[in-house]
């Protein structure tokens, strides 16, 4: 199967807090997902806020969706808000149109699963998470 | 202490999934949840069933909801099934009213979180928690 191992979303959240760490953000949430948003690895920091982990399932659930980063579902909102509306209605947990989360491709151009993270500014959430994907030789979504 | 903190919380998985692998478990999911049952940390081995973070999720956040350990959820579900679904419908994390999930409380006795494990029968998924729980010096309930 086409998805992420446990080492490698293990990988990916060390990557990212490393990448958080060195630019000095907010303790974050950082969760990574297979390609059908279920949960294969979640690390929360001690001082962030218990919503946390819904806002990266619900950010990963609309990058994973719709095949477009979580930033990109955003900007489509503002033009298609009852689009948005109609996919936050479809999937469980709903869909967080912030950035922060994105879809993860390997090197064959397979969805292999997403990553999301949440607790500073989407904008640097989208940063620990690009540079995560990036660490690991992979190609983020979007 | 408010809290298991965020390093308590991955050396219980560190010790969940090597009491998982003495005990020759299956792969199993671990989660391990503040009181609020939010997730501090999660692990889902491969071959793990899909469903496990939320398998977890709905157990741990029964324990915590109904203050016993998910195997007592179970008990309270056959006695008064009624009463387990209507509760389960209000909690944030529903209800999964099977072992696997057990509460962790500080010296004092104020519950400080819960771990829970899926993916092997419920008597194994408890026996990996109680073990993790148990390795890393801290009280389970």
């Amino acid at each position: 199967m086409h998805r992420l191992t446990l080492a490698q979303a293990r990988a990916l959240i060390d990557a990212a807090m490393a990448e958080a760490s060195a630019k000095g953000m907010q303790p974050l949430t950082y969760g990574v997902f297979d390609p059908g948003a279920n949960l294969i690895a979640l690390r929360r920091q001690d001082g962030t806020p218990p919503g946390g982990p819904a806002v990266v399932a619900s950010k990963v659930n609309g990058a994973l969706a719709v095949g477009v980063s979580s930033r990109q579902l955003g900007d489509l909102g503002e033009i298609y808000p009852a689009m948005l509306g109609s996919i936050g209605s479809v999937f469980k947990g709903g869909v967080l149109p912030a950035a922060g989360a994105l879809a993860i491709r390997d090197k064959t151009g397979h969805i292999v699963g997403a990553i999301g993270v949440s607790g500073d500014t989407a904008d640097n959430d989208e940063i620990a998470a690009r540079a995560a994907i990036a660490a690991l030789g992979f190609e983020a979504v979007g | 202490m408010y809290r298991i903190t965020f390093e308590q919380a991955n050396t219980l998985i560190e010790a969940g999934v090597a009491e998982a692998g003495r005990l020759g478990l299956n792969p199993l999911t671990f989660g391990v949840f503040d009181p609020t049952g939010s997730l501090i940390a999660l692990d889902r081995q491969d071959g793990a069933p899909m469903i496990g973070a939320k398998v977890v999720t709905g157990k741990a956040g029964g324990a915590l909801a109904l203050g016993v350990s998910s195997r007592t959820v179970g008990e309270l579900a056959l006695a008064r099934p009624h009463v387990i679904a209507a509760v389960g419908a209000l909690n944030n994390n529903g209800m999964v009213p099977a072992a696997g999930a057990l509460l962790i409380k500080d010296s004092q006795g104020t519950i400080i979180g819960a771990m829970a494990a899926s993916g092997d029968t419920s008597d194994n998924d408890e026996l990996a928690v109680a073990g993790a729980i148990k390795a890393v010096g801290l009280q389970a309930a």
